[in-house]
């Protein structure tokens, strides 16, 4: 990792430069047409950065400036560097993108990539993007992720890259197109006009000019190899003598003369530039830490002054970096000299960066060093912060380059990697490492090291107190998805009783498990705290997102105590609250809007409903947890039933069901339970019998996870005519049990049914006396379709009842509801149209401001909303996607 | 190919031996005619190009790339450069 801030800098030349006007006046000034990408692809030491520093220095253009180095082919790394380099040259860009990187559990790099193009777009004038040896990265993803940025760039942008190899990306695509700029190496040899100025006006060499052409020749022109002969012979008294020998030798030129220019130096300066060549990046302190001098800022401000190769990194002449090449050359020779020295230099510079809080170079030294217990240290340390910055690229690779020994004796890395295995769903693997981290805890002898820096130091150490909580909490989840309620509920309670008071998020995971557990015994109140307390604990632990989800949970539960009224308000209160969090929509907000649709359809708010399931449509997948996907299909299906559209029910139910994943939430309201009962109000009532016999249903026998399967089942006897005796017996078991149990919704369930079964042995008065207490349960909470969903004979009885709660549910049936529009025209607001229609045309983001009277800021807020809705990420997909639902 | 390999690779200039390292260890001869030639056995074509990247990096220019006939007592055994074995 550079020095903080420098990748994102155009490099300081404080040397004079070549005038290479040949090669600048080729490219893009910003006043005419900019092409997408201008490519500078050449050997190293070209002068490939300096001739982009060169043109970019002399053009108004605005310049984001990043030099990649390795790391930056962790996708996210990259993003996030991008981002920032952006914001160094435009300082009201790219917030939001920060926050999608810094918020999302898995943000995409499409949805940051589109967010800055928005950005971008709204600027004035031409843009440049410069990435600074882009041959560094070798990762698909970043390539992918470049791929997506050249293809949809606002077009005043630019991209501009140096590279040693020319990228993986569609470059005959651009070229065909004229879009693409090349400088290539032909390009870039120095003519002997050029070098006629550097070695004689630059250096004051006063070569003769047929040296001059010699040099041209035995270099090639090659910028490095030139600034090597030039300080050669500056250093030497024969400078025609050093360019003959030169120019008769085989030798590679780097390794002549960095030689000649090694000889030309004190010993004391030689020993300095072979140390120091093992380090990234250069200041005094650090050379000193492993020179075992104390004079290395007096070095590197007279190397700079020398020309020996040392790039400025800053303007306080703190930070410096060896040329590439020449540090290449340095680092050949010193490892020559044989390994332990080598290890010795890295093992200071990793206690350097350690001390000085920068963790990941802390630990290349040290494992470049061969230390691989100070290595192990470090990762330790390390571990929390790359986490939270999610760089699980540089931690695999880190992990894979110690001995598998070394881990399994380290408690904290294996538990890394039992997360790892976690985060990919394997659950054998990470039952395996579950045990390597407790087997490694109780065989640990010593304390981790009291070295490093502090807060590093805290969060390790207080990863290793709640380790065996946290591997409690990873059993019980492997329990979980395993099916073994017992196996959950017992790890959730220890990793509970290990927990601190402040563990939150240990207490929230358990606790969550324990209310699941709780919710399919059937003991609803238990469940109902369990889970809130969870859900509290998972907040404070700074989740906003999954603590506002949580209240999908708290919701079914509450209808399963029989409180729709209880369920809409803890829907309505985290919408509210989900819709203050600033950003991008969470990615559970559209699992609240599902719910609560589903209490409005069975409150008989059918439009109101309507309306929360097109936005969770417009949200799109990013705003739904994938264990909830199939609610959309389950509420669409109540929808559709309390409008008469069976069919269409029975559709969006088979949908549901291909989306159902098991292992998360009691299946308590079960998908084929749903179907069977909207057959039965067809009459289907072949279908539904096949459906009881292919779930095995017991009238008699059951848990309370059965009881929709049960009360199903006594529907389709009510139905048939069949063994009413004990559709009666059985439904006053279940309002009896359910009752005691504080399970309300079956209750209420349990004496509709019952209510069927009399009327259909004509028994009237006790048919109206068990409705009589199945409305005296649901009509106050808000229960609606439950009655009207029974069709014609519930109305009759309804009617007979002649009640003041049955004529509440009668007037829900025929409440005057506003005719459904299509979905695609509710999305788009009138305004988002009228921006839409100009996004298709030719004009840039401050001409449609301009065009509306209104602010860039407010134009930016209309296009989120439309892509939101849209669910695309770019202007020209909006388009695209308009063009397709006939929107323009 | 997949396997190991014995590899010559021929590029402009002498260079020194202390390069060997930085280029899979490969065996560094130089040629009468201004050209060294490196070889050795390479893992793979994985390492085969870590080495071409590292002459790239020095900014050595390539001038051919071949692959040695091989004799048995050329290949590597089974257990050289094993992939690193903790299966993670």
């Amino acid at each position: 990792m550079a020095v903080p801030g420098t990748k994102l800098r155009v490099p300081l030349s404080r040397r004079r430069l070549v005038d290479r006007s040949r090669l600048t006046d080729r490219l893009p000034t910003g006043r005419g047409p900019m092409p997408r990408l201008v490519l500078v692809a050449a050997p190293a030491g070209s002068g490939k950065t300096t001739l982009l520093t060169q043109w970019l220095a002399a053009g108004d253009v605005r310049t984001a400036w990043l030099s990649l180095d390795a790391a930056d082919a962790d996708l996210r790394r990259f993003l996030a560097d991008l981002v920032a380099s952006v914001s160094v040259a435009s300082p009201e860009v790219g917030a939001e993108a920060t926050a999608l990187l810094e918020d999302e559990r898995t943000a995409r790099a499409e949805d940051v990539l589109a967010s800055l193009f928005d950005e971008l777009d709204a600027l004035p004038g031409p843009t440049v993007i410069a990435l600074d040896d882009f041959h560094v990265i070798d990762g698909t993803e970043v390539h992918e992720a470049v791929t997506f940025l050249l293809d949809n760039l606002p077009p005043q942008v630019t991209v501009a890259m140096t590279t040693r190899a020319d990228p993986p990306l569609a470059l005959s695509r651009f070229r065909a197109r004229g879009e693409l700029l090349e400088v290539r190496a032909a390009d870039l040899r120095f003519t002997t006009a050029e070098a006629t100025t550097f070695l004689n006006d630059v250096m004051g060499l006063g070569l003769e000019s047929h040296h001059v052409a010699a040099l041209e020749r035995r270099t090639e022109g090659w910028a490095t190899g030139l600034q090597l002969a030039a300080l050669s012979a500056a250093g030497t008294v024969d400078p025609d003598g050093f360019v003959e020998a030169f120019a008769g030798s085989h030798r590679f030129v780097l390794d002549y003369l960095v030689d000649e220019v090694l000889a030309g130096q004190p010993a004391d300066v030689r020993s300095f530039l072979l140390d120091t060549s093992v380090l990234d990046d250069l200041c005094g302190p650090l050379c000193d830490a492993v020179t075992g001098r104390s004079d290395g800022q007096q070095l590197l401000e007279a190397l700079e002054r020398s020309n020996l190769f040392v790039v400025p990194l800053d303007d306080e002449r703190q930070w410096w970096r060896y040329h590439h090449l020449f540090a290449e050359a340095l680092v050949a020779r010193l490892a020559a000299g044989g390994t332990e020295h080598v290890g010795r230099l890295h093992h200071d510079a990793a206690d350097w960066y350690a001390e000085h809080d920068r963790l990941p170079d802390a630990v290349r030294h040290a494992l470049a060093g061969g230390d691989v217990d100070q290595a192990a240290d470090l990762v330790e340390l390390a571990v929390p912060g790359m986490r939270q910055r999610r760089e699980d690229r540089a931690m695999r690779e880190w992990l894979r380059a110690l001995p598998e020994d070394v881990v399994r004796h380290r408690p904290l890395l294996a538990m890394h990697l039992a997360w790892a295995r976690l985060s990919e769903g394997d659950l054998d693997g990470l039952d395996r490492w579950l045990d390597v981290a407790e087997a490694a805890l109780e065989s640990q002898e010593a304390p981790p090291p009291s070295t490093g820096p502090a807060t590093a130091r805290a969060a390790r150490d207080q990863d290793l107190a709640t380790l065996p909580a946290m591997v409690e909490v990873y059993r019980a989840t492997v329990a979980q998805a395993r099916g073994d309620v017992a196996g959950t509920t017992a790890h959730a309670s220890r990793a509970r009783d290990l927990a601190g008071p402040d563990d939150h998020f240990v207490l929230g995971a358990s606790s969550g498990y324990l209310g699941l557990a709780a919710w399919a015994a059937g003991d609803l109140a238990d469940a109902a705290d369990t889970f809130n307390e969870a859900a509290r604990h998972i907040r404070a632990a700074g989740n906003i997102a999954d603590g506002l989800g949580m209240t999908v949970v708290l919701a079914s539960i509450a209808l399963g105590r029989g409180r729709p009224d209880e369920a809409r308000s803890l829907l309505e209160h985290a919408l509210e609250t989900a819709e203050l969090t600033p950003g991008r929509p969470l990615s559970t907000t559209g699992d609240l809007h599902v719910a609560l649709a589903e209490v409005l359809v069975e409150q008989g708010s059918l439009a109101g409903a309507e309306s929360h399931l097109q936005t969770a449509v417009a949200l799109g997948e990013r705003a739904s947890l994938i264990e909830n996907r199939h609610r959309i299909h389950v509420a669409r299906a109540a929808l559709l039933r309390a409008r008469g559209d069976l069919d269409g029910a029975v559709a969006a139910l088979d949908q549901a069901q291909a989306l159902v994943l098991p292992g998360y939430f009691p299946d308590v309201r079960p998908v084929p339970a749903l179907r069977a009962r909207v057959r039965i109000a067809q009459g289907r009532l072949d279908d539904a019998r096949e459906w009881a016999s292919e779930h095995r249903v017991d009238l008699d026998h059951g848990t309370y996870l059965g009881e929709v399967d049960r009360l199903t089942l006594a529907r389709l006897l009510v139905a048939e005519a069949d063994r009413l005796d004990d559709v009666v017996a059985m439904t006053e078991r279940i309002a009896t049990d359910a009752g005691a149990a504080g399970r309300g919704g079956s209750v209420v369930d349990a004496h509709v049914v019952r209510a069927l079964a009399h009327r259909a042995m004509s028994d009237r008065d006790a048919a109206l006396a068990a409705l009589g207490k199945a409305l005296d349960r649901g009509v106050p909470p808000g229960y609606r379709r439950l009655y009207l969903d029974e069709g014609a004979a519930m109305v009759a009885l309804l009617e007979a009842h002649g009640g003041e709660s049955g004529a509440a549910v009668l007037a829900a049936a025929t409440r005057d509801e506003p005719a459904p529009r299509s979905p695609q025209t509710e999305v788009l607001s009138e305004r988002e149209v009228e921006v839409l229609r100009l996004l298709a045309t030719e004009l840039t983001g401050p001409e449609i401001a301009q065009r509306l009277y209104v602010s860039l800021n407010t134009l930016r807020t209309h296009t989120r909303h439309i892509f939101a809705k849209l669910d695309v990420n770019t202007r020209r997909a909006a388009v695209r996607r308009a063009a397709e639902r006939e929107l323009l | 190919m997949t396997g190991p390999a014995t590899y010559e690779i021929r590029v402009a200039g002498h260079l020194d031996d202390h390069w060997s390292d930085r280029l899979g260890g490969l065996a560094i001869t130089h040629n009468a005619d201004g050209t060294t030639t490196l070889t050795g056995p390479l893992a793979d074509q994985a390492e085969l190009y870590g080495v071409l990247a590292g002459l790239r990096d020095i900014g050595a220019a390539l001038r051919s790339v071949g692959l040695m006939p091989l004799a048995d007592a050329d290949v590597p055994g089974a257990s050289w450069r094993e992939e690193p074995g903790q299966g993670w």
